[in-house]
C-alpha cells in the first residue's frame, strides 16, 4: 500500500506544518489525526482496529506508546470540555485497561512470588478505583505499574527507600521506519523510536524538500507488520480520545500516596502539570512531581506540543520538570530524554538560550554514561558552537569526542561542516547544507545568511569580469534565481545584476567590496543570552 | 605516540604512553593534561641560581623602578627564582644563531618525487585537452 | 613549635617575607610536621602559641603590636589544625584512609581556613606589605589539596547526593567540587593584593604576578581560560600603579607570559600571542627543557600564521614530541603536498585537539594549498619569448583543470571543477596579515577566474606574493 500524499503547501520555515498531516494514513505519526479536525461530525474514516491492537507485532510495541490522558487535565489554561457532552456514564474500558490487563499476565511479567489471585485482587481494586475516581481515561495506564510490581512494592515499602520503579518497557526499535518526515525534522516528529542514530532518511533531494511535505520511500515499500501495529495503535489511541471527549471525564488522577522514603527529596505531587516558579528555598515534597508522574507530564506534554504548539507553556512546563528531576537527584535515561525533547523544542522555536541550558546538562548526562541520543546531540552542538563562533568551546567539543563517534553520520556532518568553513570552502559546505541530519538544519539556517555573504565576497574578488545569477544559485544553494537575486537585492546590489539576452548575470567585477560591509555585520551579530 | 591512519580504530594510542586515563570511550572533559601545565622552575638540579638573601645592589640596572628593600624579601623563596641574563635562551641563540625558523614554501625545486608526480598529471590534463 | 616560633621572631626582626612564610607551610616531612603538631593539643593550642610569640625576641621586644600578634596568634592556631589533618593523611596509606577518616578534603578545608586567617590579618591591616609570601606559599599549597581532595573524591566515586535546589545540576560542580572553590580563594587573594591602596614601594601589589599566575594555573585546570582574561583586565586597569613585571623574577615573568601568550593564542590574536610567547621563550632558562617545549608547542602554530615560517630541525631538535607534531606537517606545507597535509593533521589530530593547537594548524592548509598552486604555476614553465632576447614571462594563464589535477594529487576522490575554483576562489580572496607588516596585508594568489573560459589568469608580477614569484 504506498498512501499517495496530498500536495501539502510548504510551511514557512520554523512553523509547524501540523495541518498538513491530517492524512490519516500516515504510519507510526507523531501526530493524532483526529486532533486537527474541527468537528465530530464527520465520519470518522479509519476502521475500528480489531482487539487485540499488537496482532501483528509483539506485545511489547503496545506497552511504549503515547499516553491517553490527553489534554484537560489539570491546569484552568486547558478549557473544560463543552457540557453539551455531559459524560455517559456507562462502564466501558477503555482499550488502554484491557491492554493493561493484558500486558499484567504476560509470562515476561509475571512474578512467581505473587500469586495469580492477588494479581486479580490488585487489578480490581485498580481498576474499579480509576472508574470510581473518574479518572479511568485519564490515566496513563502505559506506565501504571502492573499489579505484580505495586504488591512488590509494598512489601518491601518497609525496606526501601526508592518508589518501585513503574518504567515502561523501552523498546529500542532501531528499525522501526520513521514517521513522514519533512527534510527539517520536527521536534513533534520525534516519536519515542526515532532514534537518531539510524540513517533517518535517503537526502538525495533538493532543498526544496527540506520545506515540503513528502513520502518516505522506505516507509512506503517496506510496510511492515510492526509499522502496521503501529499504526492500528495510533488508530486505537485515536479511537480512545475520541471516546473520552464524549465522556468529558477530564479529571485530575489522583494516586494513593507513594510510599514514604528517607532519601533525598522524593516527591508526591500527583499533579501532572506545575507552573515553573525558581526555588528559592527547599522544595516542598508535596510539591515535586516523582518520576512515575513525570514520565506521565513528559507523554503529556509532548502530546500538547504536538497539538498545540504554544512554546510559552511547553517551555515553563519542561522547566519545572526539569527542577523535580534536579532536586530529586533523579540522573537517568528518563533525564537525558526530557532535556532532549525540550532541546529539540526549542531548537525548532529558536530559543538557543534554553536550547543551549539543555545541551550543557546533556552533555554531562552523557559523560556520565546514561544513554540517550548523544549522537544527534553531540552533533548538534558542534553546529551550535559553529554558529556562536565559539572557537574553545569549539576545540573542547573535538576532544571529547572518540574515534568511533567521528565517524557516525550526525557527527561526521557536523565536523564536515565546521572545516569546510574553517577552509572557507562555501562549495563542499552548501552541499552539506542541503544534506542535514535530524534538526541540525535550524541551526544551520542561524548562520547559512552570513555564509552566503562570505561567499559572496569570495567570488565577488575572485571572478571576472562576471558570472551566471545561475552559478550563484547553485553554488550557494539559493532554491531558485529569484531568490539568489532576491538576496543579492536585499543588500543593496541591484545594480550588480544584468539581464543579458534573457541571461541574468551578476557582474562580480563591478561589485568590488560591495558585501564585506554586510558580511561583517553579519559576523558580528552572534549574541545568544546565556552564552558565556 | 601517532597511530597509523589505518587503524585509527581506537582512541587510546595517542595518550598511552603518558598517562593510562584516557582509555574508556567517555574521555575526561579535556581540561589541559596535568602535563601541559607550566612548571615551578626547579630550585635544584639543573637550576642554580637562587638568592637565599638578596644581595644588595642587584636591583638589576635595567629595571625601570628599583626594587624596594622590602620588597627584596618576595624574590627569594622557591618560586622567585631568578637567574642571569647569560642563562636565558635568548643568550644561547645569540651564541651560534642558526635559522630556527624557516621560510613556509620550498625553493624552487622541481626535482623532487612529488613535483615529478605532479608533471605527470600534468601532462596527462594537457593530452585530454588535445583529444 | 620552638622552632616556629624562633623562625617568626627572625622573620620579623629583619622583615623577611621569605623566611616567614616558612612558618605556613605545608612542605615539611613528617617528623617536622609531627613535631609541631604534638606540641599542644585542641584546648591550650592557642595558649601555647600566645604565650610562645609573646616569649620569642620579638614578642619582648614589644615591637608587633598587640591588635597583630593576636592576629598571628589566630594564623598558626589554624595551621596547627592544618598539619595534623595534613600529618593525619600523610600517615595513613590510601587503603586505610577511609576508616581513619583523614582526607584530603579535610587537608583542603583546613588549608583553606589558614588562607582566611591570613587575609583576616591583611583586611584588618595589621599585616604588612613584606609579610604576603605567606599569602602566596598558603595558596600554593591549597591549589594543591584541592587537585588531590578532587582526586580522592573522584576515585571514591562519592557521589553522595548533596541538596540541590536549582533548576538544573551543575555538571562541573561534582569534578572539580575543590579546585573550584580554590579558585575563589585565590581571587580573594588577587583582590587582598590589587585592592592595597598603600604606596607602591609599600604595597601588597608586589605580590600580584605571583598571584596571577597562581590562578592561571588554576583556570587552565578548570579550563576557563576566559576566566584569565577577566584577572588581566582587571591588572590592566590598574596597570598604572602596578609593580614593572620586569621588576619580578624571571621565574615568575616567564610563567606570567606563557600564560598571557597562550590565552592570546585561544583568542586567535597571534599577532600578541606571538610576542608574549617569544617573550617567554626569550627569558626562560636556558636548561627549562619542558618549559621551552610548553612554550614552543603554542609558538610555533602562531609562527606559521603570522610570519609564514616553519620551524627548522635545529630549532625542535631537543624535542623529540614536537618534532613528531610539527615535522611532518611542516614538510607538507613547505612542499605542498596538500593531502599528505591531511593526513597528517588527521593523524596528530587528538594530540593538537588536546593541546588546543588543532584549529590553528588546520589553517596552515591554506598555505600548504598556496605552495600546490605555487608549484603547477611553476611547472607550467614560460610563455614563448614574444621577440628574441626578451626575458621569459611565466605562463599566468592557468587551465583549472591543471590545478584540479594538482589538488587531487594523492588522494582517491577528485573534486569537481566547482570546488577547484571555491579553493582557488579563497586563494585569491584570503589575506594573510604579516607579523611584520600589520598594516600591509597580501594575498596568498594574485589574478582572477574567467570562469566561461575555465581558466585562471594569474598576475605577471607576483602571482604568489611574499614568495619570489
Amino acid at each position: 500500500m504506498v498512501p499517495s500524499w496530498p500536495p501539502a503547501p510548504p510551511p514557512p520555515p520554523g512553523t509547524q506544518a501540523a495541518a498538513s498531516y491530517a492524512s490519516p494514513y500516515q504510519a507510526a505519526p507523531a501526530f493524532t489525526p483526529v486532533q486537527v479536525r474541527q468537528s465530530f461530525g464527520q465520519p470518522y474514516p479509519a476502521p475500528q482496529p480489531a482487539y487485540p491492537v499488537h496482532a501483528y507485532g509483539s506485545p511489547s510495541h503496545v506497552t511504549q506508546s503515547s499516553p491517553t490522558n490527553h489534554s484537560p487535565t489539570v491546569t484552568a489554561a486547558s478549557p473544560p470540555a463543552p457540557a453539551s457532552e455531559a459524560p455517559r456514564k456507562k462502564t466501558i474500558w477503555p482499550d488502554s485497561v484491557r491492554n493493561y490487563v493484558q500486558r499484567s499476565f504476560l509470562p515476561d511479567n509475571l512474578d512467581e512470588t505473587v500469586s495469580r489471585q492477588d494479581m486479580e485482587a490488585k487489578l480490581k481494586e485498580t481498576i474499579t478505583s480509576a472508574n470510581d475516581g473518574g479518572y479511568m481515561y485519564t490515566i496513563n495506564w502505559e506506565t501504571m505499574p502492573l499489579p505484580q510490581e505495586m504488591i512488590r512494592a509494598e512489601r518491601n515499602r518497609t525496606q526501601t527507600v526508592q518508589q518501585p520503579p513503574p518504567i515502561p518497557p523501552v523498546v529500542p526499535s532501531f528499525s522501526s521506519p520513521p514517521a513522514a518526515t519533512s527534510k527539517k525534522r520536527k521536534s513533534s516528529d520525534l516519536t519515542d523510536t526515532d532514534l537518531a542514530g539510524g540513517p533517518w532518511r535517503n537526502n538525495n533531494n533538493r532543498l526544496e524538500d527540506r520545506v515540503t511535505f513528502t513520502a518516505d520511500k522506505r516507509l512506503a515499500t517496506n510496510e511492515t507488520p510492526k509499522a502496521m501495529s503501529k499504526f492500528q495503535k495510533q488508530q486505537q489511541k485515536n479511537l480512545e480520545k475520541r471516546q473520552k471527549r464524549f465522556h468529558g471525564d477530564y479529571t485530575t488522577h489522583r494516586e494513593p500516596s507513594p510510599p514514604p522514603s528517607d532519601g533525598p527529596v522524593v516527591g508526591t505531587s500527583q499533579v501532572l502539570e506545575k507552573r515553573y516558579l525558581r526555588l528559592t528555598a527547599p522544595p516542598v515534597p508535596s510539591q515535586v512531581r516523582p518520576e512515575s508522574i513525570l514520565r506521565q507530564t513528559l507523554e503529556l506534554l509532548k502530546q500538547k506540543w504536538r497539538n498545540e504548539q504554544n512554546y510559552t507553556y511547553i517551555c515553563d512546563q519542561f522547566k519545572s520538570m526539569r527542577q523535580d528531576l534536579t532536586v530529586q537527584n533523579i540522573r537517568n535515561e528518563f533525564t537525558v530524554e526530557v532535556y532532549e525533547i525540550h532541546a529539540r523544542i526549542a531548537l525548532e522555536k529558536g530559543d538557543l538560550s534554553e536550547y543551549n541550558q539543555c545541551q550543557t546538562q546533556l552533555k554531562a548526562l552523557y559523560q556520565r554514561g546514561i544513554k540517550g541520543k548523544s549522537l544527534e546531540f553531540k552533533a548538534y552542538r558542534i553546529l551550535y558552537f559553529i554558529h556562536t563562533a565559539n572557537r574553545s568551546a569549539l576545540n573542547d567539543v573535538l576532544a571529547d569526542l572518540t574515534t568511533a563517534e567521528k565517524a557516525e553520520r550526525p557527527i561526521k556532518h557536523a565536523l564536515d561542516v565546521r572545516s569546510a568553513l574553517a577552509l572557507g570552502n562555501y562549495h563542499r559546505f552548501f552541499r552539506l547544507y542541503n544534506d542535514t541530519p535530524n534538526m541540525g538544519a535550524y541551526l544551520l539556517d542561524m548562520f547559512v545568511g552570513r555564509e552566503r555573504l562570505a561567499a559572496l565576497c569570495n567570488v565577488c574578488k575572485a571572478y571576472k569580469p562576471d558570472v551566471p545569477l545561475r552559478f550563484i544559485t547553485e553554488e550557494l544553494y539559493f532554491e531558485s534565481d529569484a531568490d539568489a537575486a532576491q538576496f543579492i537585492l536585499d543588500h543593496n546590489g541591484q545594480h550588480l545584476l544584468e539581464d543579458r539576452d534573457g541571461t541574468v548575470v551578476f557582474l562580480t567585477a563591478k561589485a568590488g567590496l560591495h558585501f564585506e560591509g554586510p558580511r561583517a555585520t553579519a559576523f558580528g551579530r552572534v549574541d545568544i543570552k546565556g552564552q558565556i | 605516540m601517532a597511530s597509523s591512519a589505518a587503524t585509527k580504530d581506537e582512541k587510546a594510542p595517542a595518550a598511552a604512553d603518558q598517562k593510562p586515563e584516557i582509555v574508556t570511550d567517555q574521555k575526561p572533559a579535556a581540561a589541559l593534561e596535568e602535563d601541559d601545565e607550566f612548571e615551578d622552575f626547579p630550585v635544584d638540579g639543573t637550576l642554580p641560581t637562587l638568592y637565599t638573601t638578596r644581595p644588595e645592589g642587584d636591583a638589576s640596572p635595567q629595571h625601570p623602578t628599583p626594587i624596594p628593600q622590602q620588597s627584596a624579601a618576595l624574590l627569594t623563596s622557591d618560586d622567585n627564582l631568578d637567574w642571569a641574563a647569560e642563562d636565558t635562551e635568548a643568550a644561547t641563540e645569540s651564541q651560534g644563531t642558526q635559522h630556527l625558523w624557516e621560510e613556509s614554501w620550498d625553493d624552487d625545486d622541481t626535482s623532487d618525487d612529488f613535483s615529478t608526480q605532479l608533471r605527470e598529471e600534468l601532462k596527462k590534463v594537457e593530452a585530454s585537452k588535445k583529444r | 613549635m620552638d622552632a616556629l616560633f624562633d623562625d617568626f621572631s627572625g622573620a620579623q626582626k629583619k622583615c623577611n617575607g621569605d623566611l616567614l612564610s616558612r612558618t605556613v607551610t605545608a612542605g615539611l616531612t613528617n617528623d617536622e610536621l609531627r613535631a609541631i603538631w604534638k606540641t599542644c593539643n585542641a584546648y591550650d593550642v592557642k595558649d601555647v602559641i600566645k604565650h610562645g610569640l609573646q616569649a620569642s625576641d620579638i614578642g619582648r621586644s614589644g615591637a608587633i603590636p598587640k591588635e597583630e600578634l593576636k592576629a598571628w596568634v589566630d594564623v598558626y592556631a589554624v595551621y596547627w589544625k592544618a598539619v595534623g589533618e595534613l600529618l593525619a593523611v600523610r600517615d595513613t596509606s590510601n587503603d586505610n584512609r577511609r576508616a581513619s577518616q583523614a582526607s584530603w578534603a579535610k587537608v583542603y578545608e583546613s588549608w583553606k581556613e589558614l588562607l582566611s586567617a591570613l587575609i583576616k590579618g591583611y583586611n584588618s591591616s595589621s599585616f604588612e606589605s613584606w609579610t604576603i609570601p605567606c599569602l602566596y606559599v598558603t595558596g600554593k599549597y591549597l591549589r594543591e589539596f584541592a587537585i588531590k581532595a578532587d582526586a580522592e573524591k573522584n576515585s571514591t566515586q562519592d557521589n553522595a547526593a548533596e541538596p540541590n535546589f536549582q533548576d538544573d545540576f551543575d555538571p562541573e560542580a561534582q569534578q572539580n567540587h575543590h579546585l573550584e572553590d580554590c579558585a575563589r580563594q585565590l581571587n580573594r587573594v588577587f583582590n587582598t593584593c590589587l585592592n592595597d591602596r598603600a604606596p607602591l614601594e609599600n604595597s601588597r601589589k608586589w605580590g600580584i604576578y605571583h598571584v596571577i599566575n597562581l590562578l592561571f594555573k588554576t583556570y587552565f585546570k578548570l579550563n576557563s581560560a576566559s576566566l584569565s582574561k577577566n584577572i588581566l583586565k582587571a591588572l590592566s586597569a590598574g596597570r598604572g600603579d602596578m609593580p614593572p613585571l620586569e621588576a619580578i623574577p624571571k621565574s615568575q615573568q616567564v610563567t606570567f607570559k606563557y600564560y598571557e601568550g597562550v590565552l592570546q593564542f585561544l583568542e586567535e590574536d597571534y599577532v600578541q600571542a606571538e610576542k608574549h610567547l617569544t617573550e617567554a621563550w626569550r627569558m626562560c632558562h636556558k636548561d627549562a627543557t619542558k618549559n621551552k617545549e610548553l612554550i614552543l608547542t603554542y609558538l610555533v602554530p602562531c609562527h606559521l600564521l603570522t610570519a609564514h615560517t616553519l620551524p627548522s630541525k635545529k630549532l625542535l631538535e631537543p624535542y623529540p614530541r614536537l618534532q613528531k607534531l610539527f615535522l611532518p606537517l611542516s614538510q607538507h606545507i613547505r612542499k605542498g603536498e596538500l593531502h599528505a597535509f591531511d593526513l597528517a593533521l588527521q593523524e596528530g589530530e587528538d594530540e593538537f585537539v588536546k593541546r588546543r593547537i588543532y584549529l590553528t594548524l588546520e589553517r596552515g592548509r591554506d598555505i600548504a594549498l598556496r605552495n600546490l598552486l605555487r608549484k603547477v604555476f611553476i611547472t607550467g614553465g614560460f610563455e614563448e619569448p614574444k621577440s628574441e632576447g626578451a626575458s621569459p614571462l611565466r605562463r599566468t594563464r592557468v587551465p583549472i583543470a591543471e590545478f584540479a589535477a594538482g589538488i587531487s594529487l594523492g588522494c582517491q576522490e577528485t573534486l569537481d571543477n566547482d570546488e577547484v575554483e571555491c579553493l582557488l576562489a579563497n586563494m585569491i580572496y584570503k589575506v594573510m596579515t604579516h607579523l611584520l607588516t600589520v598594516f600591509w596585508t597580501q594575498n596568498l594568489m594574485k589574478g582572477y577566474i574567467a570562469r566561461e573560459r575555465g581558466m585562471v589568469v594569474l598576475s605577471k608580477s607576483g602571482a604568489f606574493p611574499g614568495t619570489g614569484i
